[in-house]
């Protein structure tokens, strides 16, 4: 079946490189999802856990699963709003391209 | 504060495994740990977040033989020159750093920035986490936190092999737009003084940097018995390619 990779990085002035690419099937669904880059997270197993209890999930429930995870976490080189805003770019981005959107 | 002192060498596999088995062991009541070490191998540390070939090249590395080890910190890849670069790392307990991390970093950084200057270089801290001198980065930082105890790791680029470091670590997307190329960013604390500036130099910069840098008083240890079974156990994470490959 068809796939989707969505990628976005961004890197705030001073700041550090977050990125995030997604992969989404034609329903809508989560493949993939993995975080990059040189920030800092304290400490940095929610963004993994995010990473594996996203996948199944409908991409429209991504900014809200990111959302807890990084309330668990002190993100540093990056903030928290940029890194949410990551993460909606993506799931809108993937929204509109896969059959769901 | 009183700091255990550790000087040592070996393979990166090792060298980051002791690195959190200490972690564990100050987070268990262990004592307050300086350490300085130096890459027995030419060898890129990668964040914790990064992507392997994202910011090694990594058929380089496989060519020259260059080791490719993850870090339990995050931060960026570096590239440790056995015949160059010293390592240092602190680990102490959480409440004896500020709590702000971005302060943390520049109060752990303090001994590495004065080593710098101890050598006659007028090295500076810049937010988050370099050293540089003359605008150019000599040191970098990486920094994780767990069980109350907190693990700093950074460089000291007293000489590094800096055309080398350029051809290894890979700079791209934001990075590469924002910041330039590798080699026009970095320098060696030789490479601005104009003169070699040889491993026992640095060393010995490095302890009278950190005694002032953090008010510490060093004295010197070994490593205990269940931190060098921890090291050992450790050791296997990080030398398997799920740890190095897991991005």
């Amino acid at each position: 079946m068809r796939s989707i990779v969505v990628r976005r990085e961004v890197k705030e002035e001073g700041g550090k490189v977050f990125a995030v690419e997604l992969e989404v099937d034609a329903e809508c669904g989560v493949v993939g999802l993995r975080i990059s880059g040189d920030f800092f997270a304290f400490p940095p197993e929610p963004l993994d856990s995010l990473e594996q209890s996203s996948a199944g999930r409908h991409v429209s429930e991504l900014v809200d699963l990111a959302s807890r995870a990084l309330d668990r976490i002190v993100l540093a080189g990056v903030s928290r709003e940029t890194a949410l805003s990551v993460f909606r770019s993506v799931a809108e981005e993937a929204v509109t391209k896969c059959r769901g959107g | 504060m009183r700091f255990r002192l550790v000087i040592d060498e070996g393979d990166g596999y090792y060298l980051m495994a002791m690195d959190e088995a200490l972690l564990f062991s100050v987070a268990m009541g262990g004592p307050p740990t300086l350490r300085l070490f130096v890459f027995s191998r030419p060898t890129v540390t990668l964040g914790y977040f990064q992507r392997v070939e994202e910011v090694v090249d990594v058929e380089l590395a496989r060519r020259e033989g260059i080791d490719i080890v993850r870090r339990v910190t995050g931060g960026g890849a570096v590239y440790h020159d056995p015949s160059g670069e010293i390592t240092y790392s602190v680990v102490l307990p959480e409440h004896q750093v500020p709590g702000d991390v971005a302060e943390s970093f520049r109060f752990l950084s303090s001994g590495v920035i004065e080593a710098a200057r101890i050598l006659g270089a007028p090295a500076e801290f810049v937010p988050l986490n370099d050293g540089v001198i003359g605008g150019r980065k000599f040191s970098g930082q990486a920094q994780t936190r767990r069980f109350g105890a907190v693990l700093q790791h950074g460089t000291f680029m007293y000489a590094t092999n800096l055309d080398r470091l350029a051809e290894v670590l890979r700079v791209g997307g934001v990075k590469l737009s924002s910041r330039g190329p590798v080699r026009a960013r970095v320098t060696t604390v030789s490479e601005f003084l104009g003169r070699t500036v040889t491993k026992r130099e640095a060393l010995e910069a490095l302890l009278e940097g950190f005694r002032r840098g953090l008010g510490a008083e060093v004295y010197e240890g070994a490593y205990t018995e269940v931190e060098l079974r921890l090291a050992s156990e450790l050791k296997w994470k990080y030398r398997s390619r799920e740890w190095v490959f897991m991005r």
